[in-house]
């Protein structure tokens, strides 16, 4: 079967762009510094690692057009979140940060599995056509 | 008269600077609710201090804007402040996550409408507020909803080519939706 990519090159510069969200995103642990006003996501050093992890793991999957790379660190982002939800729950921070934490991870993962779902499903189109 | 609509209408483009500014303020929106979101601390949501969200719910009794929702929020809300808090923690970090990425953007910006008639009907009559915090915030949710701004680099924009050749009830449920 012949791996066809035809029109995914859409989902695979999303990935990219997710994946430097992320990165930019996990730029926030150093928001305590900022004023109030500007320190909009508060990210510590374990949610700053998951952060940095995904994005480089979204930016990989989309420069080499591999969605199955970008929806495991959209996977790894969604996790995060739900441990966070459930840690706020019960008062326990495995990521440090609070709910704004939550509410970053929870997007970008969403984001990222959503895209590479939708391109993965464009490429097995694509190879049952040719079939 | 008629030499007038003799010209041709044609669409104006729209550019990509516009696209870009739809873009930030889908975003920007998206921030101060992130940011927002932060202070919604469970599990009792500020009742046994008195602050937190416990606080500013209370500011609907104290100084009523809506007399029968000041006693929906007296008699339910603040009396499970630990379900509502929750409810809002959940809302509002959704909406920090939907519209940051620009997925569905459209119902999200309806729920931010929602969230913040709820939030005007409790604080606006509340000690040195500014009323227009809170027409603003309503008229910036309505201005995304406008611009369907997901589809201005949103996931909204990627996906939609994929919806709008599916024959799904999802994918046409997400056309509405973004």
């Amino acid at each position: 079967m012949k791996r066809t990519q035809v029109g995914s090159r859409a989902f695979d510069r999303a990935g990219i762009f997710l994946g430097v969200a992320s990165i930019v995103f996990a730029g926030f642990v150093f928001g305590a510094q900022l004023p109030a006003e500007f320190d909009f996501v508060h990210i510590e050093i374990t949610g700053a690692v998951v952060l940095l992890v995904s994005g480089t793991l979204a930016i990989g999957g989309g420069m080499m057009r591999r969605p199955t790379l970008y929806a495991a660190a959209g996977a790894l982002l969604i996790v995060a979140a739900l441990v966070q939800v459930a840690g706020l729950a019960v008062s326990l921070r495995p990521l440090g940060g609070d709910a704004s934490t939550m509410s970053v991870m929870g997007g970008l993962g969403t984001g990222l599995l959503t895209v590479a779902l939708a391109a993965r499903s464009l490429i097995r189109t694509h190879s049952f056509d040719e079939r | 008269m008629s030499g007038a609509s003799a010209v041709p209408v044609v669409a104006l483009p729209v550019a990509r600077a516009t696209r870009i500014m739809v873009a930030v303020l889908r975003c920007g929106v998206a921030l101060m609710w992130i940011q927002n979101v932060a202070w919604k601390v469970p599990p009792d949501f500020g009742r046994t201090q008195g602050n937190g969200l416990y606080f500013w719910a209370s500011q609907a009794i104290a100084h009523p804007v809506l007399p029968p929702y000041s006693a929906f929020i007296e008699a339910v809300v603040l009396p499970n402040i630990e379900v509502f808090g929750w409810f809002t923690l959940l809302v509002e970090g959704g909406l920090g996550a939907f519209l940051l990425i620009g997925l569905a953007t459209r119902f999200w910006a309806v729920v931010g409408i929602g969230q913040t008639v709820a939030i005007t009907l409790s604080v606006l009559f509340a000690p040195h507020e500014w009323q227009w915090s809170y027409y603003l915030m309503a008229l910036t949710h309505l201005a995304i909803f406008a611009t369907a701004a997901g589809r201005s680099y949103g996931v909204d924009e990627v996906l939609r080519q994929r919806w709008a050749h599916s024959p799904g009830r999802v994918a046409r449920l997400m056309m509405k939706l973004s």
